[in-house]
């Protein structure tokens, strides 16, 4: 038997530090366009049904908008989708799941949608699932506790696989927790205290990296990139394909569906010569692309003022062609010594001279107003360069 | 440039005059008037005036000494432009003036031409001349020319013409990198806009509109987005809490209020088990009331027939004795009867007694009353008849006394007093007379009417003529003529008076009256007499005293008759005596009868009492048995009733008995009840009741309470799904966050411009400060000759000028001194230093030299800072200058060490003096360019001057 383990859709994510909205919109766009790739893996491989494990929404409040694209877009899947409230969309008082508008759209475009939110056994035809929901949005209780003792497990569905669906982070990755807004030492699962001869899967959401943190349990990680990834061992950007028998070793592989590119780039600018490079490695990392990637781009050095400029000019290519580029700027300006002879050997400018003269001074010192100096300085040489 | 050499002729007040210049120093005294001024504005303007110039300039240099009539000349030696040159000029008015100049030992050129050459050495353009030449020639190298009177004003200013020459200087000098080019000023310029574009005329905050006031805007909305947003997030997360701390209080007060129900049933159940026996209890207590009542009647009859019967008995035996004690009360009534009657006949018989004796007493009374008024009507007759004697005797005494005239002693007093009036005029009148007598006489002498031989005699009282013959009438007029005749009229007067009064009392003389009063006084002396003695025996009241004496005694003679009836067997006493006994035997009777009557009231009064006594004792003793006697009826009444009601003895015991039976068992059902209810605690139990009651309630408020918060949380939680507030956070946050970036880029940007424009401020300072630093020195170098090492100038060089002089002397305590503010003297000292310094720098145009004059420049000088000033002078000297002072005062420049020239007044002045127009003002009327002069300078004889 084969089913779809996938988690933190994230969908009607805001992308709030994208200031054009056509860019915001196509990568909230392209979230809801992986469910629609996912379904075209999960019926290639046969798969009876889609466990979404916590964060189909990024906010328990999510818009009318994204509820709706959400519900079409799963009732598209032609599948039973079984989906818990991850912390993002967490199932407690107010969540979107009470809303009246959802509960429409889910009548009406998604009637194979399933959402749990009870800790109780649900039987599939083929399996059966034994959900743990995040009521609230940091749980201090363990969600699978309620699994701990055997008879629970064991008096359900004889033959069929029983799969666990839970939201958070185990114990391995107690101390890195993957999300930024979660509180410490909350929505904590403690996989070891389950009875492991009892179930066939655990099926995790919450960390967005592919990660197998056990024999028969999987974190399927988010199906479309969301944010520059931390860490090597990260692997975001898969749905997992699950073959699973009761009382077997779970099969599980792995199926790349992300579509836009997240690369990080950081370089350092030594002298103006190094700027080619840095234009090189773009080239390599970009190519001719436009709005498909998003760059995190970590530049530091000096650079001569006209050189700054060219990088100025650079970043501002970069930012219009990219979605994205987060950018940290530390770079200097360091005016070459022909700029800085151009500014201060005037001998029919003694005025201009002299000011560039106590500048070139007060840019080299370690100031506070050694920035601002610098910056006068192009300033000046901008204002010269148009004589 | 320096003056060697001056001649003047026909100017004004010099006939013809030559000056040699020293090099470095000249000094050129002479007293007021002396021409000093004159002289150096000649040679000024031969220097810089057309000598073609006519007009009112022209008219001003003629002489007017007597006998002058040539023009106006000036000669100069000057050296100029490496060499020493010769200049003529003669201002004879118009196109008449002619030039010449002469290079010693070389070439010689006339008219424009020069005048052209002379403006060249003298770096000129033109020489100055037409209109307005008047105010031109006053700015010919005023800063180097200190005319009289303006040594105080800003050189500066004086410079005017002379700062392109002076900027030009200063930048051979050293200045010229300091020189800002058209690029520099545009470049300056630019930031100059750009920091008023960002920051206005503040200079400090962002202008409206600039990037920068967009950005700091922008990041200020957007924190207030970001603050909104995460206020609807921290309120949604707070309506998560408030829900769930709800819902969990909402479960913790459904758990409390089972637990409470069940406790609140049993206090319940135990309580109606107190209502039952509380009604119990009340029944029972009501029965063993009743019982207990019932046997307490019984009780009570019982005790009362024995009672009754007690008191019965005792009454009865009580009665025996006091009957006893009335019949013997009786028996004492009886006797005590019988004495009280007999005292009351023994009482009236002595009261019978003593009224007769009361009668024979009053009678005996009348008796005496009767005899003593008869013996008073005796006496009284006696007296009346004594009376009647002395009134006759009287009657005729008084016949006597009327027959006398009625001469009293005043009326005979006033006739004395008339008679001795006569008298004395009598005497007054013959003491007046004159008596005439004729002696001897051959013819009749009439005397008045009379005639008179010889040896006749006349007494004459009154004024009478006597004649003698026709020859002779002589008038005497005795005692001065009238009198004579008043003392006659006083005479008759009297002795009419006299007899009138004597006529009035019919008298004769006086003599007789004297004799009538004595008559009278004797007469009068026996009626007093009389009147005396019947006086004194009233004999007015006699008659009356008489008759009612005589009623007395009828009266008391009706009373004897009346008292006689009642003593009938009385005998009438004979006389007063033996009256006056028997009253007194009669009195003894009656006083033993009215005793005896009073002892005999006694013994009757003590009867009635006595028996008064035993009547009340006998109505006592009986009204006591009568009320015994009642009281013991009654108590047999009731006796009977009791009896009639209760029954016999027997049957009452029996109801007793029964009746104590009855009580005792209610009384014991009742304990019971009563133990039970004790054993509920029902005080207790209501405690309870209204605690868990309160506990019920407290925890339904809670309930509701929680309810509501838990309906207001899921209200603020339930989400249409219009709005995502978590997502309006995240792009808050985001919009911050560029906001931000932006406004340091843009902040960047604007510190940078204003720290261009900062730069260029100060920069462009400092090259003027370089720039002006030549001069500053040199200033500087002379004002500490002046003021000491401290000293030193400040100028400020801006838009190509010089402005802004100022005095720093540090340690003075007064900081920089705006030139304009300093005192009269120190102006024009500073003044002096800057004028010097000011032509060392522009000398360098001139071969070094360039001569400064000083004409009465330091007139507000102390003497010690002239001395002083003398020092900066020499320097002025020593760095190349041509100092040329003048003064009136030329001891006071000793001390410079100059080549002094000593000016005289012109004799011709002397002489001509008398026809001078001394007040007449100069006719050029160029007050500026000579010296004043007033009538007092004028005079002949000028010796003494005073400094101006």
């Amino acid at each position: 038997m084969k089913f779809i383990h996938t988690a933190d859709w994230q969908l009607g994510k805001p992308f709030a530090r994208i200031d054009d909205v056509q860019k915001r919109s196509a990568l909230q766009q392209e979230r809801v366009e992986v469910i629609k790739r996912m379904g075209a893996v999960a019926h290639e491989a046969g798969a009876d049904f889609v466990l979404v494990a916590g964060d189909v929404f990024d906010s328990s409040s999510a818009s009318k908008s994204t509820v709706a694209a959400a519900c079409s877009a799963i009732g598209h899947l032609k599948l039973p989708v079984l989906v818990i409230p991850g912390n993002h969309d967490h199932g407690g008082p107010g969540s979107l799941w009470e809303q009246e508008f959802f509960q429409r759209e889910r009548e009406s475009l998604a009637p194979n949608l399933h959402i749990l939110l009870k800790a109780q056994p649900f039987e599939l035809e083929t399996a059966i699932i034994f959900p743990c929901p995040l009521l609230r949005r940091a749980e201090s209780v363990d969600t699978t506790s309620w699994l701990r003792s055997a008879e629970v497990l064991a008096n359900q569905g004889d033959s069929k696989p029983r799969i666990i669906l839970a939201h958070g982070s185990t114990q391995a990755f107690m101390s890195r927790s993957d999300d930024e807004a979660q509180e410490y030492a909350t929505n904590q699962l403690d996989l070891s205290r389950l009875p492991e001869d009892d179930y066939d899967y655990v099926a995790l959401g919450d960390w967005h990296g592919t990660k197998k943190v056990g024999p028969k349990a999987w974190f399927s990680g988010t199906p479309e990139l969301d944010r520059f990834p931390k860490g090597e061992e990260n692997d975001p950007g898969n749905i997992l394909i699950v073959e699973v028998e009761r009382g077997q070793i779970p099969q599980v592989t792995p199926v790349r569906t992300s579509r836009f590119r997240w690369s990080q780039l950081s370089f350092d600018l030594a002298d103006d010569a190094s700027f080619t490079g840095l234009t090189e490695r773009l080239m390599d990392l970009l190519g001719q692309r436009a709005n498909e990637d998003l760059l995190q781009l970590h530049v530091t050095g000096a650079l001569g003022i006209a050189t700054a400029s060219r990088l100025e000019q650079l970043i501002d290519s970069l930012q219009a062609r990219l979605l994205r580029v987060k950018l940290t700027n530390a770079v200097t300006i360091a005016p070459t010594e022909e700029e800085i002879q151009s500014l201060t050997q005037r001998q029919m400018d003694p005025l201009i001279a002299r000011v560039a003269q106590q500048l070139v001074a007060r840019s080299g010192q370690a100031a506070d107003d050694a920035d601002v100096a610098a910056t006068a300085l192009r300033e000046l040489h901008a204002a010269l360069a148009g004589r | 440039m320096h003056l060697i050499s001056a001649t003047i002729r026909n100017y004004r007040i010099h006939r013809e005059r030559t000056i040699e210049f020293d090099r470095s120093r000249a000094l050129i005294g002479g007293p007021n008037e002396t021409g000093k001024s004159t002289l150096i504005e000649a040679i000024h303007r031969a220097l810089f005036l057309r000598s073609k110039t006519g007009g009112e300039i022209q008219k001003g240099m003629i002489s007017n000494l007597p006998g002058t009539t040539g023009q106006p000349e000036v000669e100069v030696i000057f050296h100029a432009g490496g060499g020493d040159y010769h200049l003529s000029k003669r201002f004879s008015g118009g196109q008449n003036g002619t030039t010449k100049l002469a290079e010693v030992d070389g070439e010689t050129w006339t008219g424009e031409d020069a005048e052209s050459r002379l403006a060249s050495l003298l770096g000129l353009d033109a020489l100055v001349g037409g209109q307005g030449a008047a105010n031109k020639l006053a700015q010919q190298w005023a800063h180097l020319w200190v005319w009289q009177g303006k040594s105080g004003e800003d050189p500066c200013v004086h410079a005017g013409s002379e700062h392109a020459t002076l900027l030009q200087r200063l930048q051979a000098t050293g200045g010229a990198a300091a020189i800002q080019s058209a690029c520099d000023n545009d470049v300056a310029s630019h930031f100059a806009r750009a920091v008023a574009d960002i920051f206005g005329q503040s200079g400090k905050k962002p202008k409206k509109g600039s990037d920068l006031e967009k950005a700091e805007t922008a990041v200020a909305a957007a924190e207030g987005s970001r603050v909104q947003a995460a206020e609807r997030i921290e309120r949604l997360r707070q309506a998560v809490t408030t829900f769930e701390h709800a819902s969990a209080t909402i479960q913790q007060t459904k758990t409390d209020l089972q637990s409470l129900e069940k406790q609140r049933a049993e206090v319940g159940e135990k309580l109606s088990r107190v209502e039952t026996l509380s009604a119990l209890q009340n029944t029972q207590a009501a029965e063993a009331t009743n019982a207990a009542e019932k046997h307490q009647a019984l009780k009570k009859a019982y005790d009362q027939i024995g009672d009754l019967r007690e008191k019965i008995g005792a009454s009865e035996a009580e009665l025996v004795p006091k009957k006893a004690a009335v019949t013997q009360a009786e028996e004492t009534v009886v006797q005590a009867r019988q004495q009280a009657e007999k005292a009351e006949r023994d009482y009236g018989v002595g009261i019978d007694r003593t009224r007769t004796a009361r009668f024979r007493r009053e009678w005996a009374a009348a008796s005496v009353q009767l005899l003593e008024k008869k013996a008073i009507v005796e006496q009284l007759v006696l007296k009346a008849a004594q009376i009647r004697k002395r009134q006759e005797k009287l009657k005729g005494l008084r016949k006597e006394l009327a027959k006398i005239p009625a001469i009293d002693a005043r009326k005979l007093q006033k006739l004395q007093t008339l008679d001795t009036d006569v008298a004395k005029a009598e005497a007054a009148l013959s003491a007046m007379a004159a008596g005439v007598e004729v002696i001897t006489a051959d013819a009749p002498v009439t005397i008045g009417e009379k005639t008179f031989a010889a040896g006749g005699s006349q007494i004459v009282t009154e004024t009478t003529e006597i004649s003698f013959g026709g020859s002779l009438r002589l008038r005497i007029r005795p005692g001065g003529g009238d009198s004579l005749a008043a003392a006659r009229k006083s005479s008759a007067e009297a002795k009419r008076k006299l007899q009138q009064s004597l006529d009035e009392l019919g008298l004769e003389s006086v003599l007789k009256a004297g004799e009538a009063f004595a008559q009278r006084a004797e007469i009068q002396g026996f009626i007093d007499q009389e009147e005396t003695a019947l006086q004194g025996m009233d004999a007015e009241k006699a008659p009356g005293l008489l008759a009612a004496a005589q009623e007395d005694q009828t009266s008391a003679q009706a009373e004897v008759d009346r008292r006689r009836e009642q003593v009938p067997d009385a005998t009438p006493p004979a006389d007063r005596a033996t009256a006056r006994e028997t009253l007194a035997g009669e009195e003894g009777i009656l006083r033993a009868a009215e005793s005896a009557e009073i002892d005999l009231k006694a013994l009757r009064d003590a009867g009635q009492k006595g028996l008064q006594g035993a009547e009340a004792e006998l109505t006592r003793l009986r009204q006591s048995i009568e009320r015994e006697t009642s009281e013991l009826n009654g108590y047999q009444a009731q006796l009977r009733l009791l009896l009639e009601n209760h029954g016999d003895d027997a049957a009452r015991s029996l109801a007793l008995n029964h009746a104590l039976a009855a009580r005792t068992n209610s009384e014991t059902a009742l304990k019971e009840t009563r133990a039970g209810l004790a054993q509920l605690q029902p005080e207790i139990l209501e405690v309870d009741r209204k605690r868990f009651q309160r506990a019920w309630d407290e925890l339904g408020r809670q309930q509701q309470e929680a309810q509501n918060k838990q309906t207001e949380a899921r209200v603020e939680l339930r989400s249409d799904g219009s709005a995502d507030p978590e997502g309006d956070l995240a792009h808050a946050e985001a919009k911050l966050e560029s906001a931000r970036r932006q406004l340091e880029g843009v902040r960047r940007k604007a510190d940078a411009i204003q720290m261009l424009d900062t730069l260029f401020t100060e920069v462009q300072q400092a090259l003027a400060d370089h720039f002006t630093q030549p001069l500053v020195e040199r200033i500087s170098g002379y004002l500490q000759c002046l003021f000491g090492p401290d000293a030193r100038a400040v100028v400020t060089l801006g838009e190509g000028a010089f402005t802004a002089m100022q005095l720093v002397r540090s340690g003075s305590g007064t900081g920089a001194m705006p030139f304009m503010n300093l005192s009269g003297g120190a102006r024009e000292q500073v003044a002096a230093a800057v004028r010097l310094a000011m032509a060392e720098v522009l000398a360098g145009d001139h071969g070094g030299c360039l001569p400064v004059v000083f004409d009465d420049a330091f007139a507000y000088s102390d003497p010690v800072r002239v001395q002083t000033l003398q020092r900066m002078l020499d320097l002025a000297a020593d760095r190349g200058l041509q100092v040329i002072v003048l003064t009136c005062n030329p001891s006071d420049y000793i001390g410079l060490g100059a080549r002094q020239i000593l000016l005289t007044a012109p004799k011709t002045i002397v002489g001509a003096s008398t026809s001078l127009p001394i007040s007449a003002p100069d006719p050029e009327g160029n007050a500026n360019l000579t010296e004043q002069a007033t009538s007092s300078d004028f005079a002949p004889t000028v010796t003494a001057y005073h400094r101006e």
